[in-house]
């Protein structure tokens, strides 16, 4: 590229091919120097399906002296069976004051090999400015039928003549010839210009019908003639019509007309009609040609062919446009427009070609042609697409071409683009090269191009506009150093007495922030030591690192609000640089002092300095240094001359020996990128190294040449290393591939996630790379179904059919299509291209019945927000990708920071964040702000200058607008000044409460936490009272140490966990003794706690009831402590203090229990040793029932006697036992004792539970007779029962015996009726 | 008299299991890959209910055990769920699997999810046992259950004893989440009656976490007319009846679990248990539930007759069509309603046989004379006989406790001697266990001054039963009804779900609070009552003579809150009231309690 030249670069492909591979190629390539002449030919014959060529492609090139360019470009396509569709061949010959020729045949073949059209082609150039073009294209049908021809011609003389044809020929389904375009210009300023067309259509089964001859003839300033013939074939041979034309023009305004149609039908019917009309006049000359020919397959016309020229005086304007329609059933094919504008002087061209052919009408290409040349440079600029697919039935678009232009004055910048995409199955076969050329005078030529590269294309880059800054005109960052946020984060300058004329030197700098849009948020001028550096955390606070270790950190607004230091040693010895990270903590600051050490904190917000390991021989300053953070840890690499070591705070250090073909003297600057995973080196000699950040891979080298240093080196995301050479900008890719950029004043560079923000004097841009996604929509010639979905929904916009075959084209994969394009839209920064492509991706989704709308209407809400807060009055340039990153909270806690309250508002309920965790905890913030002013503005302004009125109405300044209630705060807030404490307390109070009022979700514990904060407990417990929600008040009210109000909180909620949070607290905090004494008054905690010892902690509870002289509950813990004793003993001690504590709880009885429960203890004990069986743990009966069973009965007797067992109890106990072992002998001898204290029916009832009911009617027998119907039932002698109730004339015992009848027993039941009856009878 | 009853359907309650059942899939879906789950056993018949074991193995279960305590559980998969109610024990138990585990070097995941909340006091639990950083921590709100179209339960067995006996008041704030959450379904209840302190404390509770800034509610939308919350330590004689009503029996000698009954080999006749689920959707239940035993058996044999006729139309089925719709149709609800009725009868015959044995009869007898207050030294004599035979402690205790609670306290002597011997019966630890029916206030000693003794100890409690308070009550609202003969089979007088002996106190109760509206003209009634009464009447019903015209008309939903537990019996006696007086309740409770699970609950088992 030469310096102030012209460079122009094409290339071209063509691909065609039925299943998808690749026919041919073609390309083309210029190369112009100033002053010299480059020819570049190239043919590519591309390859028919089964092997026959198809066609070729000639193209020659002339230029010739003085800045000429001439580009030619020729594409043939191939038809569905390989027979050739058509063919468009342009010659362009622009020549000053030089003579060109150019001739070029093509022939096409038609399927079975027979040749099917010829193309005939003379130019002529004279001296002075004539040129002859012809071009024939003759194109065959499917079945060898010929199908059309394209003839175009230009003629382009100096001093304005132009000529221009097009042709146009669509082919019907079955080789019928459709339409016809003729057209022929003739513009001559005093010369002469002719032009013909003939046009041959053929018949509807295949015969050739007509041939086309065309001869031109022009002399110099002479007379020209034209003949024309036409003639066509019949369908089976018989000519058919005949096409004659003639075209006489004078000089000095003659004009000659002549109209010929001849129209062939199928059976010799005249198929259509031309018509042709010139008038041309001197000084304003005139054609008006209109032409129409339309043939249907009966005779009906198909198309009609319009044509008008318009030319005035002074200047020539050519304006035509064809149309030429022909379906199989008389649809449109295709349409041409064409389209001319020339000025005097200045010579413009626009063509546009379109021409479409397929068997069902479907559009097989489009070109799109604009030409826009400027006086005092020339730019040639060409793009021809032609696409030809095996299945163009299909009717796909096959490709397309974009092209821009941006030139500016003094400049010269030509940039081209190509595409050439192929059949449906094939892949994209076109790559696109993009160049820059930047001319002399420091034009800076910035343009937006969206270039998509072909399949294995790199990446392209892209530079967006952002913001025109606020501040234009008033900062000129030559004189400040900057700082700047990430994340679209503020700006921070200072004004560095560096960089200016060291005549104020006295003079404190001074420090100004401003948002990304450039509106400022505060300044101040500083006023403690001297700054080594300064940035921005991740919070957004700005940091400076002063000269002594000492960091200070202010607010965006540059409110003071902490410090702290480096560490002593850092202290000692001067800080001479500093380093401010993200580290996986949070923001890290790292110093190097004088002594060339390292210290390092990792979070600001846990300080903990850190001293790095040193580098060995380490004498003068290291040239550069960075902070890499990787793999949770910081560690620095440090460059001492040509050696690089990584260090680390745990004293260990690293040589690392990076791979690089060059030799280093020294390393003179680094830079890391966003993510920490790519390192760039630059070195003494200009060669920038690209590698990995743990040095062991690397991409590629660059040499820049430049022996200095970069003002600035920094990555474009992960992408790109970005070098800053004064007002030159360097953009080197992983590849090597490289572009370059100027500024036209100084910039800063600010690395983002996912690019590079640029802030200048007057605009802050923002670079960044193409996403995938972006890419694969628009790239040209994109099958993506993103971008066919695209295509379709700009074409229904459009109101076009063609809407329908695209969607159709990608049917089945629509899904992917409507994600690709609301992807896409994400990664747009610009609104009207996020519509489109949310609208493509709407459109998209009205086909698909169950498509999830949730992420477009996410991606929709996002947007929204995004381009909300890049507005520059809010100016938060952030990408949909910084904002995944930062996520939502994030971003509304940083609008938050940035006061905008209402934006951040307005942003939760858009996005409906709930009230709690949304616009609530906004109110709170808004009012810890309240509070925060309260007590520092009003502190600070009121108290020191004690102008309490003017203090007042600054505060009402500062407070947000129309609102009143904040200023009544200050009101107040100033009279607690003057007056007393307490006031204020409760007034500051009272207005929050009155502003918030019980909003839902609003934390007065939250705020209350921030009055605590200023030391302000009164108020914070004040502002809890209004805290609905218990939960939200006692934990900051035991962080205050009111244990006791939050334990009446606790109790006061009603729930009890929240009492227990408190008691276990205060348990924990509380001596013992103490503890009991605050909870015994208190029944609820009282209560929970012993519930808690029960499970937890017996002694405790033990304790408790220790302390209360609760000695009835203390003898039931000895109670049941007794059961858990393992050892007796232990269990006879327990039980011992039990009793005496049932003494002291006046409980006797109890202590009497106890007492005796030992005494069966003992006696079980002694049991135990006796019969060497378990007795322990046995009740006094179950014992004795044991003896008995054993037969004890000895044993059982002394037993009875020691426990006073009652006789009645010790009988039933006695019999039952015996029943049970089955000693019924001893029974029988028992029941035989006198005094008895039991019934003889008890005998019967042990009797019958154990089953034995013969031993029991033993007894019956025996029974009383009142007892005896009983003892029969029990017995399950019902029968017997029955009877002996009747003996007793007793009706109730018939009942009885009735009650316990059960279903089966019918036969009793019906006699105990007719026994009822009797009985009743008698009566 | 005609049943009156309101064609409106209750509030869905349904929408309670869907919820509980997506939050737990939410829960479980979080939980990544194949786990195991284990489930407090107070938890597994809920969950039965609620959600189903298919819901678990659906959202990545793999096997489900029971969580017990002493189990050691160091097998399974690497991810574990619990879960479990927040309690002690619970927790207890599932640090010592962690720490088990951690013994063994065993690293797993473990998931715990409480139900209905998690308790910082649990989670304290975890702190102290050092495992709080190996668990993740969740919530999954469970309250009511609905049991029936008309039975929501909390299912909290234990509640009675931790509110009543411990003094815990942790579960109230369930209670009220639950009034709180049926509420949001069928809107503001206008008229609120507590009965009881701790209904008092539970409707605060409600008032307090819906909070001062609820809007006015919309009463005209209330589907629920009335919520009466009741202690159950006002009524403790009606859980204490034997039961007579078909539900009440089986629940009495079966136990119903959440609906489920489980009838043994006697009853199924073959080899295997049968679980029958008893909802008003079994017809043959609907119909009979509610009838006095005496009356049940007869309508099962009837509807065995009429089903064995629907049987015997197959013979006289004409053409294919009719023999096609009785086989697709009719055939498979017939042989359902046949199984069932197999089990009822069968169940019949288990409780006739029960009946029968030779104590049940008199032990009847001795209840109703109790309640009636008459012949009470032959009783004593009869529940001393009790003791000395040795009969099962829970009845015996029952019927100790009535005997204290219809006579305001036994005598000093014959309080000392039962006692006396029923410690020697059945071991001297029951001598907490009269502590605690003492500290309940259900089974106390007369002193010489005529006042029962105070619990012993500063124990704040509710317990200030006054003297003869039984009596009064039951003279005042005439529990006991004068009449001897209660229609058993068609009922007229709620009376009849204790064989017209007794009328059960709380629904006595519910019965003058509703009809007064209020309790302004009950002071005498009120007055004899443990702790307070609260009302807050928003809307009057319009039916009544007296009331304004204006306003919104009171729906004539009612739903009853038992706070510690209702019983079948009571269940009955409110169906009973809702039939003869045009309202349709709805029964909330802790649990379904019957007389021995409620002692049960209370009876010390420290060995």
């Amino acid at each position: 590229m030469g310096w102030g030249g012209v460079v122009d670069l094409d290339k071209f492909t063509v691909a065609a091919g039925p299943y998808g591979g690749p026919i041919g190629k073609i390309l083309k390539l210029y190369t112009m120097g100033w002053g010299g002449v480059v020819d570049l030919d190239k043919f590519t014959v591309a390859a028919g399906p089964y092997g026959g060529p198809i066609g070729k492609i000639l193209k020659l090139y002339t230029m010739g002296w003085g800045g000429v360019v001439d580009l030619y470009k020729f594409t043939v396509a191939a038809g569905p069976y390989g027979g050739p569709i058509g063919k468009m061949l342009k010659l362009y010959t622009m020549g000053w004051g030089g003579v060109y020729d150019l001739d070029k045949f093509t022939v096409a073949a038609g399927p079975y090999g027979g040749p099917i059209g010829k193309i005939l082609k003379l130019y002529t150039m004279g001296w002075g400015g004539v040129y002859d073009l012809d071009k024939f294209t003759v194109a065959a049908g499917p079945y060898g039928g010929p199908i059309g021809k394209i003839l175009k011609l230009y003629t382009m003389g100096w001093g304005g003549v132009y000529d221009l044809d097009k042709f146009t020929v669509a082919a019907g389904p079955y080789g019928g010839p459709i339409g016809k375009i003729l057209k022929l210009y003739t513009i001559g300023w005093g010369g002469e210009v002719d032009l013909d067309k003939f046009t041959v259509a053929a018949g509807p089964y295949g015969g050739p019908i007509g041939k086309i001859l065309k001869l031109y003839t022009m002399g110099w300033g002479g007379v020209y003639d034209l003949d024309k013939f036409t003639v066509a074939a019949g369908p089976y041979g018989g000519p058919i019509g005949k096409i004659l034309k003639l075209y006489t023009i004078g000089w000095g305004g003659e004009v000659d007309l002549d109209k010929f149609t001849v129209a062939a039908g199928p059976y010799g019917g005249p198929i259509g009609k031309i018509l042709k009309l010139y008038t041309m006049g001197w000084g304003g000359v005139v054609d008006l040609d209109k032409f129409t020919v339309a043939a249907g397959p009966y005779g009906g016309p198909i198309g009609k062919i319009l044509k008008l020229y318009t030319m005035g005086w002074g200047g020539v304007v050519d304006l035509d446009k064809f149309t030429v329609a022909a379906g199989p059933y008389g649809g449109p094919i295709g349409k041409i427009l064409k389209l001319y504008t020339m000025r005097r002087g200045s010579v413009v061209d626009l063509d546009k070609f379109t021409v479409a052919a397929g068997p069902y009408g479907g559009p097989i290409g489009k070109i799109l042609k604009l030409y826009t040349v400027r006086r005092g440079g020339v730019v040639a600029l060409d793009k021809f697409t032609v696409a030809a697919g095996p299945y163009a039935c299909c009717g796909g678009p096959i490709g397309k071409i974009l092209k821009l232009y941006t030139m500016r004055r003094g400049g010269v910048v030509a940039l081209d683009k190509f595409t050439v995409a192929a059949g449906p199955y094939g892949g994209p076969i076109g790559k696109i090269l993009k160049l820059y050329t930047m001319g002399w005078g420091g034009v800076v030529a910035l343009d937006k191009f969206t270039v998509a590269a072909g399949p294995y294309g790199g990446p392209i880059v892209k530079i967006l506009k952002l913001y025109t800054m606020g501040w234009g005109g008033v900062v000129d960052l030559d004189k400040f150093t900057v700082a700047a946020g990430p994340y679209g984060g503020p700006i921070a300058l200072l004004r560095d007495d560096s960089k200016t004329a060291r005549v104020q030197v006295s003079t404190k700098p001074i420090v100004t922030v401003y948002t990304a849009a450039g509106n400022q948020l505060g300044q101040m001028r500083w006023n403690s030591g001297n700054i080594i550096g300064f940035g921005w955390s991740h919070m957004e606070d700005l940091l400076f690192v002063q000269e002594d270790g000492v960091v200070l950190v202010y607010d965006m607004f540059l409110n003071f609000k902490r410090t702290f230091g480096m560490g002593q040693e850092a202290k000692d010895v001067k800080v001479t640089d500093c380093s401010i990270f993200n580290s996986y903590q949070g923001t890290g600051i790292a110093v190097l002092t004088s002594t060339f050490r390292i210290f390092i904190v990792n979070n600001i917000d846990d300080i903990r300095v850190r001293r790095m390991a040193e580098v060995p021989g380490l004498q003068s300053a290291p040239s550069s240094w960075v902070v890499i953070n990787l793999d949770r840890q910081s560690r620095a690499l440090v460059a001492k001359g040509s050696e690089l070591f990584l260090i680390d705070h745990g004293g260990q250090y690293e040589a690392q020996t990076p791979q690089i073909s060059v030799d280093v003297n020294e390393y003179t600057a680094m830079a890391l990128s966003f993510n920490n995973r790519y390192l760039a080196l630059f070195t003494d000699k200009g060669v920038i190294w690209i590698g990995s950040s743990d040095l062991q891979k690397v991409y590629c080298e660059f040499n820049t040449k430049s022996p200095s240093p970069p003002q600035q080196l920094s990555w474009c995301g992960g992408g790109a290393v970005v070098a800053l050479f004064d007002q030159l900008m360097l953009v080197i890719g992983p590849d090597r591939d490289w572009i370059k950029y100027s500024f036209d004043s100084p910039v800063h560079l600010t690395q983002e996630e996912d690019g590079l923000r640029i802030i200048g004097n007057y605009q802050h841009e923002f670079l960044y790379r193409i996403a995938d996604v972006t890419d694969k929509i628009f790239r040209i010639g994109s099958m993506e179904p993103g971008a066919m979905l695209y295509e379709a929904s700009k074409e229904f916009y459009k109101g076009s059919q063609k809407a329908d075959e695209y969607i159709r084209m990608i049917k089945d994969r629509l899904e992917h299509a409507v994600s690709q394009c609301i992807e896409a839209a994400g990664y747009e920064i610009e609104s009207d291209k996020q519509k489109a492509l949310l609208r493509a991706a709407t459109f998209g989704k009205c086909f698909l019945t169950d498509y999830n709308p949730e992420s477009f209407v996410n991606m929709c809400q996002m947007l929204r927000v995004l381009n909300q807060v890049r507005d520059h009055i809010i100016g938060i340039p952030l990408t949909y990708v910084q904002l995944e990153h930062l996520s939502m909270p994030v971003l509304i806690d940083r609008l938050v920071l940035r006061k905008l309250f209402y934006y951040a508002i307005r942003i939760c309920q858009y996005l409906k964040i709930p009230d709690d965790e949304g616009a609530s905890r906004i109110l709170a913030h808004w009012a810890c702000y309240k509070v925060c002013v309260c007590s520092w503005v009003l502190i600070d302004r009121l108290v020191l200058r004690k102008l309490f009125y003017y203090a007042i109405r600054i505060c009402q300044y500062l407070k947000i607008p129309d609102d009143e209630g904040a200023s009544r705060i200050l009101a107040h807030w100033a009279c607690y000044k003057v007056q007393k404490k307490d006031v204020d307390d409760e007034t500051v109070a009272k207005d929050i409460q009155q502003k918030l009022g019980d909003t839902p979700g609003v934390s007065y514990s939250d705020i209350a936490s921030q009055a605590l904060e200023c030391g302000r407990t009164d108020l914070a417990i004040r502002l809890l009272d209004f805290e609905p929600r218990a939960a939200q008040q006692v934990p900051l009210l035991m962080k205050m140490k009111k244990d006791s109000i939050a334990l009446n909180k606790a109790i006061e909620s009603g729930d009890t966990d929240l009492v227990y949070t408190v008691l276990l607290r205060l348990k924990e905090s509380m001596p013992q003794g103490e503890f009991f004494m605050a909870i015994r008054n208190m029944p609820i905690a009282y209560s929970l706690f012993i519930q808690y010892c029960r499970h937890q902690n017996r002694k405790l509870m033990q304790d408790l009831y220790y302390q209360e002289d609760n000695f009835q509950e203390q003898a039931n813990c000895n109670v049941i402590n007794s059961f858990n004793e393992e050892r007796l003993e232990d269990r006879q001690e327990e039980l011992k203090l039990a009793q005496e504590n049932y003494t002291k709880a006046r409980n006797e009885f109890a202590a009497r229990q106890t007492e005796e429960q030992m005494k069966l203890l003992k006696q079980q004990q002694a049991l135990e040793e006796q019969f060497n069986q378990p007795f322990i743990n046995l009740s006094l009966h179950q014992t004795i029932h044991r003896l008995t069973v054993n037969a004890n009965h000895r044993v059982a007797e002394s037993l009875r006697k020691e426990f006073k067992v009652p006789e009645r109890r010790f009988w039933w106990l006695k019999i039952d036992a015996l029943a049970e072992i089955g000693d019924w002998t001893e029974l029988e001898k028992f029941s035989r004792t006198k005094k008895m204290p039991l019934g003889i029916e008890a005998f019967v009832t042990v009797c019958a539970k154990n089953g034995n009911m013969r031993e029991a009617m033993k007894y019956v027998a025996r029974v009383a007779p009142e007892q005896k119907v009983k003892c029969l039932v029990k017995v399950g002698e019902k029968k017997a029962a029955v009877d002996a109730a009747f003996e007793n004339r007793s009706e109730e015992e018939l009942n009885y015996v009735l009650s316990k009848c059960q279903p089966s027993d019918r036969q009793l039941v019906e006699t105990i009726r007719g026994m009822k009856s009797q009985l009743a009878a008698r009566r | 008299m005609a049943a009156s009853m309101t064609s409106s359907p209750h509030p869905d309650f349904q929408y309670l299991k869907q919820k509980f059942c997506q939050d737990l899939e939410q829960h479980l879906s979080k939980i990544k890959g194949k786990k195991d789950i284990f489930i407090d056993h107070e938890l597994m018949k809920p969950l039965d209910r609620m959600a189903g074991a298919a819901l678990l193995k659906n959202n990545g279960v793999d096997k489900i055990f029971k969580l017990v305590s002493n189990q050691m559980a160091t097998d399974g998969l690497e991810q574990r769920v619990y879960l479990t109610r927040p309690r002690m024990d619970s927790v207890k138990v599932i640090t010592e699997h962690v720490n088990a585990d951690k013994g063994q070097n065993h690293k797993r995941k473990y998931h715990i999810i409480f139900v209905p909340r998690r308790l910082h006091l649990c989670e304290m639990m975890l702190e102290y046992e050092g495992i709080h950083g190996d668990v993740t921590i969740s919530e999954i709100e469970m309250h009511l259950i609905p049991l029936d179209r008309d039975i929501l339960s909390l299912e909290l067995p234990f509640f009675f004893r931790t509110l009543f006996l411990d003094q815990d008041e942790t579960w109230l704030h369930t209670v009220a989440r639950s009034i709180i959450g049926v509420q949001s379904l069928a809107n503001t209840i206008p008229n609120v009656y507590c009965i009881g302190r701790r209904a008092r404390m539970t409707f605060d509770l409600v008032n307090m976490m819906l909070g001062d800034a609820r809007p006015d509610p919309d009463y005209t939308k209330s589907e629920i007319g009335s919520l009466v919350i009741i202690d159950r330590d006002v009524d403790y004689v009606t859980p204490l009846c034997s039961q007579v009503t078909y539900e009440g029996l089986l629940d009495d000698s079966f136990g119903i679990k959440c609906g489920f009954i489980e009838f043994g080999p006697e009853v199924t006749g073959k080899d295997q248990t049968a679980k029958l689920l008893l909802t008003s959707d079994d017809q043959i239940f609907e119909e009979v539930r509610n009838r006095h035993f005496s009356n049940v058996l007869g309508y099962l044999s009837e509807k065995a007759k009429s089903l064995q006729q629907d049987f015997d139309k197959r013979h006289t089925l004409q053409s294919v069509g009719d023999m096609k719709n009785f086989v697709s149709k009719e055939l498979r609800g017939l042989k359902q309603q046949k199984t069932n009725l197999a089990y009822h009868i069968g169940a019949c015959e288990q409780i006739l046989m029960k009946k029968n044995k030779d104590d049940f009869e008199e032990y009847l007898q001795t209840e109703h004379s109790f309640l009636e207050g008459s012949s009470l030294r032959e009783n004593i004599t009869f529940v001393e006989e009790l003791v000395q035979k040795q009969h099962s402690m829970i009845p015996t205790l029952k019927l100790f406790s009535l005997l204290s609670l219809t006579q305001d306290g036994v005598s000093s002597r014959d309080y000392k001697s039962l006692k006396t011997q029923f410690l020697h019966s059945h071991g001297f630890e029951q001598m907490l266990t009269f502590n605690n029916l003492n500290k309940l206030g259900m089974l106390t000693e007369q002193d010489q001054s005529g006042q029962i003794s105070t619990p012993i100890g500063k124990m704040p409690s509710g317990v200030n039963l006054r003297r003869s308070s039984y009596r009064n009550l039951c003279k005042k609202l005439n529990l006991v009804p004068k009449t001897e003969d209660i229609d058993l089979k068609r009922p007229t007088n709620m009376a009849y779900v204790f064989s017209g002996a007794y009328s059960p106190l709380s629904c006595k109760l519910i019965e003058q609070v509703l009809n007064k509206e209020g309790f302004s003209g009950l002071e005498d009634i009120t007055k004899y009552l443990t702790g307070d009464v609260y009302s807050r009447v928003e809307v009057r019903d319009h039916s009544r003579p007296k009331s304004a015209a204006a306003g919104p008309k009171l729906s004539k939903t009612v739903m009853v809150y038992f706070l510690g537990g209702c019983t079948y019996s009571e269940i009955t006696a409110l169906r009973f009231l809702g039939r003869i007086k045009g309202y349709r309740f709805i029964i909330s409770t802790t649990s379904i309690i019957n007389g021995s699970t409620l002692l049960n609950s209370v009876v010390e088992k420290s060995r």
